[in-house]
């Protein structure tokens, strides 16, 4: 009884807070149903919310565009490649640092702290210059290497005070009865730290998918190129295709959503404990 | 006994097989091409080679007026971004903090709040493209309030503030939860010993929550002056830098000139700059930590 009528008393509270999230989404809520509406209604005077009839049409057509399938195909692709790389280097170094007396352990945790907030865009030249000079220009393999890098800090950061949080003892007892190194690594740590794992592979994952600086300048066309650089694209062509438009921007944004609903606590643990240490 | 021996002895380097590969990449990834800026910014790309041209690079930048007004121009969008990054996110902190609303309501506003957080640049360019349109919504309304409509993109002395909303949007989530894990870890006891000698709201709020997060506060500014510094991505989408270089910010001013002039060793020079800025502003908030690290051990 007293549990609801404190619900109450915080009533006002709760749809202040309701208002103001209602507000800040108002520009994603307007883009799904822009999706849905047929092009004679997207500027209509006054303007509406929801559609008056629904359709479907705007999804179709980018469907049968095989431009936007390379664009999501190459997204994929990416991102998922950057995304198991990252984690797979960055659990071996934060295992290395969390288990190992290394020299000079103390200034490479801050190299890798200072790194996290590194300005990457000042390196657009040598990128581009250099993987001009390599043959790597328009390859998947510069982006996957480029995304990985730039999430590896973060997830170093993250899987080692996870590992650190892990007692050692079950370790050496594995040690003890003749298991090896890796294997401890593989079938004892990783499962123990598995909420660490997944929260930095979502990370990773965002933020490859994201990326849109370095995938502008080091591809050419929708061979390679991510869909972040095909959403770019469609700004400012003057079209009045908005509702295709929004489609294909909900569907950008579709996976991290999903991926997101999933696994938000882990992420926002993740988020938090990376910055306050 | 010899050094090497006591070295291997006082350190396990083993541990070298496991950080090793992450840093074969962070060293040909991010220190090798960083030496490379340095290198290019005293060279010039003429005919499909650099020259070496000393401080040349340097010299013109600091009298070229574009240079200037970039620096200008992100330094009002950095600091306005911070300022309002700040206001919002204690905001949105504090209410989603506030005793009340159970655990359950508060967790779903917490991650319907951060969804924005998802959009990257060019998508949340699009969905505020067509809120900034002339028919669009927000002019709508302006119209019916003060029967005019605003230019949001076209106009130069509104075009800087409105993109930077959008990345106001699409970034304020990542400091709200930032602060809001702060506030949560600040103990609660603090909080009854306040009430109980009287303290009303705004009193524990200014003697106890502030304080207690002074080394957050300073690592969100940081990090949010670094990563504001350089925004490329929602200028290069939604306004190109205009109209009349209202939107032209220093990562413009780079792309610019190393991937449309090809002015290599111009750019490289800019790359410098930004970096300098960047770790000046950095460099302190990574000592202070190696202190604090340093009396914990």
């Amino acid at each position: 009884m007293r549990g609801r009528k404190n619900q109450f008393r915080y009533f006002p509270l709760s749809s202040l807070v309701a208002v103001i999230t209602l507000l800040i989404l108002f520009p994603a809520v307007f883009a799904v149903f822009t999706s849905f509406k047929p092009i004679r209604e997207i500027f209509t005077y006054p303007p509406s919310i929801l559609p008056q009839s629904w359709t479907v049409k705007p999804y179709i057509s980018i469907f049968s565009q095989e431009k936007y399938l390379h664009y999501f195909f190459n997204g994929y692709f990416i991102s998922i490649s950057s995304t198991f790389l990252c984690v797979i280097l960055g659990a071996l170094a934060g295992y290395g640092f969390s288990r190992f007396k290394l020299p000079a352990k103390h200034l490479f945790m801050l190299g890798i702290l200072a790194m996290q907030m590194f300005p990457g865009a000042v390196l657009m030249v040598p990128y581009f210059n250099l993987s001009r000079k390599l043959g790597l220009y328009n390859t998947y393999l510069v982006l996957v290497m480029i995304d990985t890098t730039f999430s590896l800090p973060l997830v170093i950061w993250l899987l080692k005070s996870y590992f650190d949080s892990i007692p050692v003892a079950i370790e050496e007892a594995a040690l003890i009865d003749g298991c090896s190194r890796v294997k401890v690594l593989l079938l004892i740590v990783m499962p123990l730290a598995r909420a660490g794992i997944i929260a930095t592979g979502v990370l990773a994952f965002i933020r490859a998918w994201n990326e849109f600086l370095f995938a502008l300048i080091l591809t050419k066309g929708p061979e390679r190129a991510p869909i972040s650089v095909g959403l770019a694209e469609l700004f400012g062509q003057y079209s009045i295709e908005w509702n295709g438009i929004m489609a294909i921007t909900t569907l950008a944004v579709l996976p991290l959503l999903v991926v997101f609903i999933f696994v938000q606590r882990y992420v926002i643990a993740g988020i938090t404990s990376g910055a306050i240490k | 006994m010899s050094l090497w021996t006591r070295y291997k002895d006082r350190f396990d380097l083993r541990g070298f097989f496991y950080v090793g590969p992450a840093f074969v990449f962070l060293l040909l990834i991010v220190i090798f091409p960083l030496f490379k800026v340095f290198q290019y910014s005293f060279q010039e790309y003429f005919d499909r080679s650099f020259v070496f041209t000393g401080l040349m690079n340097y010299q013109r930048l600091f009298s070229d007026e574009l240079f200037w007004l970039s620096i200008k121009n992100t330094f009002i969008f950095t600091i306005g971004t911070i300022i309002l990054h700040l206001v919002i996110s204690w905001v949105m902190a504090l209410l989603l903090n506030a005793k009340g609303p159970s655990l359950k309501v508060r967790n779903f506003f917490r991650g319907a709040l951060l969804f924005p957080f998802l959009f990257s640049a060019p998508a949340a360019a699009l969905l505020w493209g067509i809120l900034y349109q002339p028919l669009g919504y927000p002019n709508y309304i302006i119209e019916q309030l003060f029967g005019t409509t605003i230019n949001f993109l076209g106009d130069p002395r509104y075009a800087l503030f409105s993109v930077l909303l959008v990345n106001l949007w699409t970034s304020f989530p990542l400091y709200m939860i930032l602060i809001l894990g702060g506030l949560q870890s600040i103990s609660k006891s603090m909080y009854e010993a306040a009430r109980m000698d009287g303290a009303d709201w705004f009193q524990s709020l200014w003697h106890i929550t502030l304080p207690q997060m002074r080394t957050l506060m300073m690592t969100i500014i940081v990090i949010d002056f670094a990563t504001t510094f350089i925004h490329f991505d929602l200028v290069w989408t939604m306004t190109k830098g205009g109209p009349l270089r209202s939107t032209y910010l220093i990562s413009f001013f780079l792309y610019q000139r190393g991937m449309q002039a090809f002015k290599f060793g111009y750019a490289s020079a800019v790359g410098v700059i930004i970096a300098l800025i960047v770790s000046a502003c950095v460099g302190p908030l990574v000592f202070f930590y190696s202190k604090r690290w340093e009396v914990k051990a």
